[in-house]
């Protein structure tokens, strides 16, 4: 059964518990104690050891519908996660199959299998996985395996205080998500829409199975506008390579026979 | 109090100009490996060939290529082990066949050089069966060796990074036609009859031209977004990939001269493997720069796709 | 802060911290810490070494060497306390729910549980006074102090405690099942009489834990409510004077006319069977007075106040008063501050002037991240909190940047009468300029978390803020004084 994150961030308040919930529950590293100056991000995007990592925008543009004092600003929170690609650049890309597709359709790396290759850290249009440099495999959000294997919701969804973060069937988080995007438009808020919910929006990746409600550019929350799997495109390269690799026996027969021919 | 009329942010707008993707966590031995591998997969090919069209005449020719695979391959899979996080593991990558994954399809390639090229190298030069085994092994190599040259332009191109995503009809070409002539600039610093000389000579310079041309395509295929060439032009990855182009016509201008000087010949060889090198390395760091930036991936996605359609949102 | 300023005047002795960092979390560290140098002994319990129990080597005036660690005589013993998770108790809130939490693991090495501790402390205190025949001693020889403990460590039973709090019959120990049934001709004996009834019918009334779904969603039986499980006060008001409540969909307790009683889905705050069309008489005393449409029954008249002519210090209206140090006069009243507020004047707590000040320009406010806990002895040394907030900063709006050259990322130095702070800079729209009174006004905001020891270190901004407080609760005024801002690190 296909299951997944809908992440609301018209309600993230940006308390960062599902960070600190994730890295809890699947005992997590820091990643340094460094101030950015990025409003109130000090963990900068998602890695290897940070699955759950929340965005603080501030912008100088107003929010829609939003009745506010502060005039040409607001202050967007959005708590990001992997995605869980329907199709996923990372598990294509994986060359010793560690990467797998679980029964909850999640996309799971064993890491009794991963070697380190990090051939899927260039794989991910989103730049979620990344390979830990002391322990040389590659980690990323295991959409809590562990504790939906027990029936439990995911750490950072059951942390959530204010179900920004749902976890559910994804039809049935997919048909909410699309009555809240309704709802917001008709209170005013014409800006909100879904992120990678579906293949037709998304095509790239056909849909997420953890997929976002935002309110701007997809860009401004750092993610990518129109992500693909990377081997979506890559049939093309395969056919160059063949001409060229057929090339360069003609290459190496001319020069022989060339050679002949003259003497 | 107001109340927010919804206007959006600009289109060039980033998360505090952070990269979007990670970096490529490869090291040194990635691009090392690219060279190492492609050499030695053209040298497989001209072996086989020479092997097949000239036999004795060129048997010197043939067994410094057999060589040279042996050597590319061998050391080649050693770097590529060593770039693994966990190099203990690096038989992992046979455990399954994935047409959809580059790396996996090139450690069966690589394998399977490998394997060949150490049969041919080993066994060519004998008697009998073992001869023809050998022979066999060459010729298997040299197939295997076409891909071997050519499937690392597709492992690159075939990553969400702009700068290598989007050279993925020119790459493959510009990999072949490079891992020709490095191949061929190794061997002209080995000693070969004149037959061989000429041979080598004349791949090389074919793989020059074709290396120039294809670097040209290159630069056409991902010129079509600006900040995705950016990483060709700009910075360290920039200079290389500059130098790269520089050191191909260089090395091109001193094979003209080689055959009247022992020394051109030296100098030609030596910018042609430079070259070879800059040119891998080139690639390795503008795949680092490319992730680096995110406009680079927000520039290349607000392109109108092949059907001419903005990106889609649901 | 009465007495932080008789320890640091000589007159107290010892002190105990639990579970508390008043020279992180208190204002004015110095003063703070200079009552703890003039101590004979200080006993700090607490999860890790905070600043508090590290004041005689790791402090501002040592770094500074104003202050020699070997001229501080304060003998300071630091014991490592339990976590909840490694101890049975209650939380209790500030909504007055109580919440039972039982001990999950046995805390590490020599960590002990508070409950331990005071157990421990005042059977030794007994011990020690019990051949005492001066009369002085005897409320410590009397004391029952009898607890049942368990374990290699003796650690005593909580349950036992709640229940002695709770309150029982003397004659034959039985719990009372609320603060109504307690006496005062000594049949009766009671911790506390507010937790009366949170041990009702012998049960840990603390510990319940139903399900959402199995109960009304005002919840009574999650937790227990001080008092009578009662979980809004004065919620009479929410029914209209017929005692009909005044929205269906937030329906809370009715006057149920068939059975003339007050009820609801949470314990009536009311007199259970006074009806609303009860009125009193001319000479009605006591609750009696309280008519049947007066909810705040604990008021003289039964109605809340805005007029509050008894019980408040500077009442009866509120007012506006400038704080202690502000940047601007008045502009209500020719009083400037709270003429009731209490003030600590002495030469180790100087005040910026009450306006105007030319040294301190700038208006500050501290306040809490939700990152770290309070003054941080939880949070900050703890990796996963400690990444999130890795660093003291101070908010400033872009112009205020721009006036003071100050670079979001960099360091800024912040200064009062008291002290000078470093802190990062974020650049934050969010803070603005304030107009008032055709003058612009700058805020800069301080978190207050840090201190010189954890995982992530950084100045305290309660170093900036002097001892002065409100009349009624004696709060500290941390929340508004005046500071400069500068470029840079602070002086070494």
């Amino acid at each position: 059964m296909a299951k997944g994150f809908f992440t609301d961030t018209t309600v993230c308040i940006g308390c960062k518990a599902c960070e600190v919930a994730c890295k809890q529950w699947n005992q997590l590293p820091d990643d340094g104690f460094v101030f950015t100056g990025m409003s109130y991000d000090n963990t900068v995007h998602l890695g290897a050891s940070t699955w759950r990592h929340v965005s603080f925008i501030e912008r100088p543009v107003p929010l829609a519908g939003q009745i506010t004092g502060y005039g040409q600003f607001s202050w967007l929170m959005m708590s990001d996660v992997c995605k869980h690609c329907v199709k996923a650049g990372c598990l294509e890309a994986c060359p010793t199959g560690a990467i797998v597709r679980t029964e909850f359709e999640s996309v799971f790396v064993q890491q009794d299998v991963c070697n380190g290759c990090g051939y899927c850290v260039v794989a991910c249009p989103f730049g979620v996985i990344d390979r830990r440099e002391d322990d040389g495999r590659a980690w990323k959000c295991t959409l809590c395996y562990d504790r939906q294997k027990e029936g439990l919701v995911p750490a950072c969804a059951k942390a959530c205080p204010t179900e920004s973060i749902q976890f559910g069937e994804l039809d049935e988080l997919k048909s909410k998500a699309r009555e809240r995007v309704e709802q917001l438009h008709a209170r005013g808020m014409t800006d909100a829409y879904l992120y990678g919910a579906d293949a037709a929006g998304q095509p790239g990746t056909e849909g997420l199975n953890a997929f976002f409600l935002l309110v701007d550019e997809p860009q401004v929350y750092n993610l990518p506008p129109a992500p693909t799997a990377p081997n979506k495109k890559i049939r093309a390269s395969w056919a160059s390579m063949a001409g060229a690799a057929a090339a360069l026996g003609v290459a190496a027969v001319a020069s022989v026979l060339s050679g002949r021919l003259s003497r | 109090m107001r109340v927010g009329n919804g206007t959006r942010s600009g289109a060039d707008t980033t998360y505090y100009d952070r990269p979007v993707l990670k970096e490529p966590v490869w090291v040194w031995q990635v691009p090392a490996y690219f060279y190492a591998g492609g050499a030695a997969g053209a040298a497989a090919v001209l072996g086989g060939v020479a092997q097949a069209l000239e036999g004795d005449d060129v048997a010197g020719l043939v067994r410094r290529c057999r060589y040279l695979a042996v050597g590319g391959t061998v050391v080649g899979t050693a770097l590529l082990i060593a770039d693994l996080g966990r190099p203990e593991r690096f038989l992992n990558m046979l455990r399954v066949f994935k047409p959809s994954s580059p790396l996996n399809v090139g450690s069966w390639i690589l394998s399977a050089a490998t394997g060949l090229s150490v049969g041919a190298a080993a066994l060519g030069s004998r008697d009998g069966l073992p001869g023809r085994l050998g022979a066999a092994a060459g010729y298997g190599a040299a197939l295997t060796g076409m891909p071997l040259a050519g499937y690392t332009a597709v492992l690159l191109a075939d990553t969400a990074v702009p700068a290598w995503q989007e050279a993925r009809r020119s790459l493959p070409a510009l990999f072949i036609a490079s891992a020709a002539s490095s191949a061929a600039s190794l061997l002209s610093l080995m000693s070969l009859n004149q037959r061989e000389q000429q041979i080598v000579y004349r791949f090389g310079t074919i793989a020059e031209v074709a290396e120039i041309a294809a670097a040209k395509s290159v630069d056409k295929e991902v010129g079509r977004v600006e900040r995705v060439a950016r990483a060709y032009k700009e910075g360290l990855s920039g200079s290389l990939w500059r130098a790269s182009g520089l050191l191909s016509y260089a090395s091109l201008a001193l094979g003209l001269l080689a055959r009247r000087s022992k020394a051109a010949n030296l100098a030609g060889a030596i910018t042609g493997t430079a070259g070879g090198l800059a040119t891998r390395f080139a690639l390795f760091h503008v795949g680092k720069a490319s992730a680096r930036d995110p406009r680079a991936t927000f520039d290349l996605q607000r392109q109108p796709d092949e059907r001419g359609q903005p990106p889609g949102r649901s | 802060m009465t007495t932080v300023a008789d320890m640091a005047d000589g007159k107290i002795k010892g002190y105990f911290v639990m579970g508390e960092n008043p020279t992180v979390g208190s204002m004015h560290g110095a003063l703070q810490r200079k009552g703890l140098r003039q101590l004979e002994w200080l006993v700090v319990r607490d999860l890790s070494l905070v600043e508090t129990a590290e004041f005689w080597r790791d402090a501002p005036e040592i770094e500074r060497k104003e202050v020699a660690p070997e001229d501080i005589a304060t003998e300071v013993f630091f014991f490592p306390c339990a976590a909840h998770t490694e101890k049975d108790g209650t939380f209790t809130n500030t909504q007055r729910l109580l919440q039972w939490h039982h001990k999950a693991v046995e805390p590490p090495g020599d960590a002990r549980s508070e409950l331990h501790f005071m157990f421990h402390l005042g059977r030794r205190l007994k011990d020690l006074y019990k051949d005492s025949t001066d009369a002085k001693d005897r409320p410590v020889q009397e004391l029952a102090w009898d607890y049942p403990t368990k374990g290699p460590t003796g650690e005593p039973n909580a349950e036992a405690v709640l229940k002695e709090i709770n309150g029982f019959f003397v004659a034959d120990d039985q719990v009372v099942q609320s603060f109504t049934e307690l006496k005062d001709d000594g049949s009766t004996a009671t911790g506390c009489w507010a937790y009366s009834g949170c041990y009702a019918e012998g049960v840990n009334q603390t510990a319940r834990k139903k399900p959402a779904g199995e109960q009304s969603w005002v919840a009574p039986e999650w937790g227990w409510a001080w008092p009578a499980n009662r979980r809004i006060l004065y919620n009479r008001a929410s029914a209209d004077p017929q005692g009909r409540p005044w929205s269906e969909r937030k329906r809370y307790v009715w006057w149920n006319e068939d059975e003339s009683r007050w009820e609801g889905h949470d314990a009536p705050d009311y007199i259970a069977d006074r009806p609303p069309s009860y009125r009193p008489d001319e000479d009605a005393r006591g609750i009696d007075t309280i008519a049947g449409t007066d909810p705040f029954m604990m008021q003289a008249d039964g109605k809340g106040w805005l007029f509050a002519p008894s019980g408040l210090l500077d009442g009866p209206l509120p007012a506006h008063y400038e704080p202690q140090e502000s940047v601007l006069e008045n502009p209500l009243y020719r009083q400037q501050s709270n003429p009731a507020r209490m003030e600590w004047k002495r030469r180790d707590n100087p005040y910026n002037r009450p306006f105007d000040d030319p040294r301190f320009p700038y208006v500050v406010t501290t306040y809490r991240l939700t990152e770290h806990h309070t003054a941080g002895g939880m949070s900050r040394w703890l990796s996963w909190l400690s990444e999130l907030q890795p660093e003291m900063f101070c908010e400033v709006s872009p112009e205020l940047a721009r006036d003071r050259g100050l670079v979001n990322g960099e360091w800024a130095t912040i200064s009062t009468a008291r002290g000078e702070i470093e802190a990062r800079v974020l650049v934050t729209e969010r803070m603005r300029p304030l107009k008032m009174k055709r003058r612009v006004i700058h805020q800069i905001g301080l978190p207050y978390h840090w201190g010189s020891k954890g995982l992530v270190k950084g100045d305290a901004a309660n170093e900036l803020i002097s001892f002065v407080a409100d009349p009624n609760t004696s709060i500290q005024e941390s929340k508004a004084l005046t500071a400069n801002i500068a470029p840079g690190r602070r002086s070494r």
